[in-house]
C-alpha cells in the first residue's frame, strides 16, 4: 500500500513541475517561477574478509563483498507550494543492521507543504520537534540509518507575531512502511520582550503536548506478554493511551541565556532492562514491563562575552523511554530526543567512547569553558560527570585544548582528554569481564599553509588505558591542494594490546594490530567524491546522542556527495 | 488572544480524555491444534542468554506441548569459555544461524520463522515471545505432522518416519519443505552469566545436528488435503568421546517440522518433537 502511496506521490510531484511551465531545471529562478533543489548521496563498500580483526561471519564478507547505500533528494518550490521526495536505495547494506545484510528500495520520503498566509500544511513526512525534543522529535541520522519522521500531517498557525501554534498526527516512518501505532500532538511557542531598548529580556516560552495511541495489535502484543506475568509483577490493566507534556522557556539576558525544559510522560507500560522479573519456576531474570510514570528535566546556563564563555548544563532523567512501540528496542521506534550531555569529541582516539543518551535513569552534568588567553591563543575546557539516579557512575570526561594560530601560516591545537566509562552499560558487555574504561589521551593536530593553496595537517593522538583493547596510538597525515584534491593517511595501532579481555575473540586477542586508512577526496564545486581503503576496529558509533556498537570494517568505501 | 486561549483549551482537552482501561487476563492457553516451533539463538558465552532460558522456561510451563524449543549454538557467541567441557557449535547451528537473520542480538528467538513488524526474524527480547507464540496459535492449522521413531539400543541406529497429513492442499510450487532435527537435553556445561559464570548450567534442546540439510529438504510432491505422506530419514547416535556425557539416547529428542521456503518466506506450517527413549 506505502508503495501506492509512493507512486502515487512521485506522479503528483511530477504533474505540479509539468504544470509550472517557468520551472527552472535547477536551483531558483528570479522571474517567480519554480526552483528545483536537492542533493544525491551514496556510499559504496567492498568488503575484504580479514580475520585478523574480526572483520568475519557477516553475509557481506562471507559472500556477498558488496554493498551499497543512496538516496537522492529532489525538492520542487513553486511560490506557495513545496514539494520533496527522495528515494532510497539499500544493496546488501550493512547500516541497518552492522552484522547483517540489508537490500530494498523505493520512495523512502515524500511531502508536500502549502504556505496560506498564517496557515502552513505539510502532509507525507514530516521532520520537526518540539521544544529541544524532549517529547518528539523527528529527524535523520543516515550513519545509523536512523529516520523516525512521522507520515502525517502537520498544522502551523500564526497567532500573532510572536506566537505560533503547530499541530501535527500521523505514524512513525519504518524503513519503507510505518509501525501502527497513532502519533499526534502540538505545542505553542512564543517570544516576549521585556525590558529596555538597550538591555532587553527576551523571553521565548513554550509548551507541548505529545500522545501515542498503541494499535490494536500493540496492546495485543502486551496483553499476551503481562498476563504470563505472576505475583507483584503483574500489571492488571493499562490504557491505550500515553500522553507527554512539556514546558520549556528560553531567556536571553545581556550575556547571559538560561534554557530550561521540564517533561512528565503519563504512567506508561515500557521495558525496564534492570527490573527483575520473577519466572514461573521461580527463577528470577533482569527485563521486565512495568507501568511507571516518566520525567525529564533538562537545563542549560550560558554566559558569554569577548574573552570567556561558560556553559553549564544538567539533566535528570527517570522512566522516560518513549517509542511507537513499547516492546521495541534498541534504537528502534524511539520518538524523542534527550540531549546528550558529553562534548562531541571529533578526533579518532578521544571519541572512541562515547555514551548514549540512557532513559530510564540518568543523572548528568556537564560544564564547557573557553576563554581567549591572547590575541592568538584560547583554550576549551570541558567536562561531564553521568550516573544514574541511584549515584552509579556511568560516564565521566574531562577534556581540554588550547589553540594557537600564527598569523595564517599555521594552527596547532593541543590537549589531553581523560574519561571513565561503563562499557558494560553503554555496550551490553558482561558485567563478569567487562572493567569500566580509564583513558588518558594527549593529542595534538597541526596545520600548516604551505602556500594558498596547499595545506598539511598532522594529528597524533595517544590513548593509555588497561582495559578493553588496551593502548592506541593514531596518526594521521591530510595533504590539502585546493580547490579539488584532499589526499590522507592514516593509522590506529593497539600499542600495548590487553590479553586478558574475553570479550575479545580469542583469534584476535592480545594482537598489536594496524588498522591503515588511505583515502583521497576530490571536490568540484558541491560534488564531493571520496574514495578510501579502510580497516576499523570494532566501536560505538554516536551520531547526535545515539549510538550502537559496530563490528569491525575492513574494505574499500567509495562515496559521492552533491547537492544542487 | 481569545482563540489563543481556547485553542490551548482544547489542547488541554484533547489530551484529558478518559479511557477504558486494558484489563489483563490471567494467562490461558489458545485452543488450537497447531504446534509452533520457537528457534532459540544462544551460546555459552553469551552473557544474557540465560534470560532467554528462563523465558523459554516459562514458555513451556504455560504453552506445553503446544510449543517446540531448540537451541541453535551458531557462531556468535557460541565459542566455549574457559570453563566448558563441550563446544556445541555445529555446522547446521552455524548456517540456521545466518538463515534465521536478522536478529540483533542474543538470546533471540525466531517463532515459526514469521518475520515481524520490526523486520526481524528473530527476535532479541525473551519479554516478548510469548505474544508472537500467541499469534502463531491463532492462525489457521493446515498441516498435521506426525513422528515415530525406533531406536536400536545395540546399534545406536535411529529410524524416523514423518507423516505430513495436509489439512489443505499444497502444490508444488508452494515449496513445502521438510526439516528433522536431532536435539540434546540435560547437558550440564559452563554457560556465561551477567553476574557469574554458571559452571553446572543445565543446557536443554540444544541443536546436536540435523538429519536433513540445515535449510530443509524439499518435499518435491503435491500435498493433497487429508492424504498422509511418509517421509523416512536414518540417523546413528554417535558414540561420545571417553569421559563426555553426551549423546546419551535418554535425552535425545527429534524434532520435525514443515515449513516453506521460498524467497524471503521461511514459515513453518507445523512442528512435531519425540523422545528416542520413552
Amino acid at each position: 500500500m506505502m508503495r501506492i502511496i509512493s507512486i502515487y506521490t512521485c506522479f503528483i510531484l511530477g504533474f505540479c513541475m509539468w504544470l509550472t511551465p517557468t520551472s527552472t531545471a535547477v536551483g531558483q529562478d528570479d522571474s517567480g517561477g519554480g526552483a528545483l533543489y536537492g542533493a544525491f548521496q551514496s556510499n559504496a563498500n567492498f568488503f575484504i574478509r580479514d580475520e585478523n580483526i574480526g572483520a568475519v561471519n557477516i553475509p557481506q564478507y562471507d559472500n556477498q563483498k558488496f554493498g551499497a547505500d543512496a538516496w537522492l533528494n529532489l525538492n520542487y518550490k513553486y511560490k506557495a507550494i513545496t514539494a520533496g521526495v527522495r528515494y532510497d536505495m539499500f544493496n546488501n547494506s550493512n547500516l541497518f543492521d552492522p552484522n547483517g545484510s540489508y537490500t530494498d528500495q523505493g520512495i523512502g520520503m515524500f511531502f508536500a507543504e502549502i504556505d496560506l498566509g498564517k496557515l502552513d500544511l505539510r502532509a507525507g513526512h514530516i521532520y520537526d520537534q518540539v521544544g529541544s525534543g524532549i517529547i518528539f522529535r523527528a529527524y535523520e541520522l543516515r550513519p545509523l540509518l536512523w529516520d523516525n519522521a512521522l507520515f502525517g500531517v502537520k498544522l502551523d498557525y500564526e497567532l500573532s507575531e510572536n506566537w505560533k501554534l503547530k499541530a501535527f498526527t500521523g505514524r512513525q516512518r519504518f524503513l519503507f512502511g510505518t509501525y501502527d501505532s497513532v502519533i499526534k500532538g502540538g505545542s505553542i511557542d512564543g517570544y516576549i520582550q521585556l525590558g529596555s531598548e538597550e538591555m532587553p529580556l527576551n523571553l521565548s516560552p513554550g509548551f507541548g503536548i505529545v500522545s501515542r495511541t498503541n494499535s490494536e495489535a500493540v496492546t495485543e502484543k502486551f496483553v499476551s506478554i503481562l498476563r504470563n506475568y505472576i505475583g507483584e509483577d503483574r500489571i492488571e490493566k493499562f490504557g491505550y493511551n500515553n500522553y507527554l507534556f512539556s514546558l520549556y522557556n528560553s531567556l536571553d539576558y545581556g550575556n547571559f541565556g538560561w534554557y530550561i525544559e521540564g517533561a512528565y510522560k503519563s504512567p506508561d507500560v515500557f521495558l525496564d532492562p534492570f527490573a527483575e522479573l520473577t519466572q514461573i519456576n521461580g527463577t528470577v531474570t533482569p527485563g521486565r514491563f512495568v507501568r511507571e510514570a516518566g520525567s525529564t528535566i533538562y537545563t542549560s546556563l550560558s554566559y558569554a562575552t569577548r574573552k570567556i564563555g561558560v556553559t553549564l548544563e544538567a539533566k535528570r532523567t527517570q522512566n522516560f523511554n518513549f517509542r511507537t512501540d513499547q516492546t521495541l528496542t534498541l534504537n528502534r521506534g524511539i520518538i524523542n530526543f534527550i540531549p546528550p550531555m558529553m562534548r562531541q569529541n571529533t578526533y579518532r582516539l578521544t571519541s572512541r567512547y562515547a555514551p548514549a543518551t540512557q532513559d530510564i535513569s540518568e543523572l548528568a552534568f556537564q560544564g564547557d569553558f573557553r576563554y581567549n588567553l591572547a590575541k592568538k591563543l584560547s583554550g576549551l575546557t570541558n567536562f561531564s560527570v553521568i550516573n544514574t539516579i541511584d549515584g552509579d557512575a556511568l560516564y565521566r570526561e574531562l577534556y581540554t585544548h588550547i589553540l594557537y594560530k600564527y598569523k595564517r601560516k599555521w594552527r596547532l591545537t593541543a590537549g589531553a582528554q581523560m574519561q571513565f566509562y561503563n562499557q558494560a552499560v553503554y555496550e551490553g558487555k558482561p558485567t563478569t569481564k567487562t572493567d569500566d574504561v580509564m583513558t588518558i589521551t594527549p593529542f595534538f593536530d597541526f596545520l600548516y599553509n604551505i602556500t594558498r593553496r596547499n595545506s598539511i595537517r598532522v594529528e597524533g593522538q595517544y590513548m593509555s588505558t588497561e582495559q578493553d583493547y588496551g593502548s592506541w596510538v593514531y596518526a594521521l597525515v591530510e595533504v590539502g591542494i585546493a580547490p579539488h584534491w584532499q589526499f590522507e593517511a592514516s593509522g590506529m595501532y593497539n600499542i600495548i594490546p590487553n590479553e586478558t579481555n574475553e570479550n575479545i575473540p580469542e583469534a584476535i586477542r592480545g594482537n598489536q594490530i594496524f588498522y591503515p586508512t588511505l583515502g583521497a577526496v576530490y571536490s568540484e564545486g558541491p560534488n564531493r567524491y571520496s574514495l578510501r581503503y579502510v580497516k576499523q576496529v570494532e566501536g560505538v558509533v554516536c551520531s547526535g546522542g545515539v549510538c550502537r556498537l559496530e563490528p569491525a570494517f575492513s574494505g574499500v568505501k567509495f562515496e559521492v556527495n552533491s547537492t544542487f | 488572544m481569545k482563540n489563543t486561549l481556547y485553542l490551548f483549551v482544547a489542547m488541554i482537552m484533547f489530551s484529558s480524555c478518559e479511557e477504558q482501561l486494558v484489563m489483563v487476563p490471567e494467562f490461558e492457553l489458545p485452543a488450537s491444534d497447531r504446534v509452533v516451533l520457537l528457534e532459540e539463538l544462544t551460546g555459552v558465552s553469551c552473557p544474557n542468554c540465560p534470560v532467554g532460558t528462563a523465558a523459554i522456561d516459562q514458555i513451556k510451563a504455560n504453552y506445553g506441548k503446544a510449543v517446540v524449543a531448540v537451541g541453535i549454538h551458531g557462531n556468535f557467541l557460541s565459542w566455549p569459555t574457559p570453563e566448558n567441557k563441550y563446544d556445541f557449535r555445529n555446522e547446521d547451528a552455524a548456517e540456521l544461524e545466518e538463515y534465521l537473520r536478522p536478529w540483533q542480538g542474543k538470546p533471540a528467538a525466531s517463532i515459526n520463522r514469521i518475520k515481524h513488524t520490526d523486520d526481524e526474524l528473530s527476535i532479541s527480547t525473551p519479554a516478548v515471545w510469548s505474544n508472537y507464540i500467541d499469534a502463531e496459535l491463532n492462525k489457521e492449522h493446515v498441516m498435521n505432522l506426525l513422528l515415530t521413531t525406533n531406536y536400536n539400543e545395540e546399534t545406536r541406529d535411529l529410524d524416523i518416519t514423518v507423516t505430513m497429513i495436509p489439512l489443505k492442499d499444497f502444490s508444488s510450487d508452494d515449496n513445502v519443505h521438510i526439516s528433522v532435527m536431532i536435539v540434546e537435553n540435560k547437558i550440564i556445561d559452563a554457560q556465561e552469566d551477567n553476574s557469574t559464570i554458571l559452571k553446572e548450567f543445565e543446557h536443554n534442546h540444544v541443536l546436536r545436528t540435523m538429519v536433513t540439510s540445515a535449510k530443509g529438504n524439499p518435499v518435491q510432491q503435491e500435498l493433497v488435503e487429508n492424504t498422509p505422506i511418509n517421509k523416512d530419514f536414518s540417523f546413528t547416535i554417535p558414540l561420545p568421546e571417553e569421559g563426555d556425557l553426551l549423546w546419551v539416547p535418554e535425552n535425545i529428542d527429534v524434532i520435525a517440522f514443515t515449513h516453506i521456503v521460498e524467497g524471503d518466506t521461511k514459515d513453518v506450517l507445523q512442528a512435531v518433537k519425540k523422545k528416542i527413549i520413552e
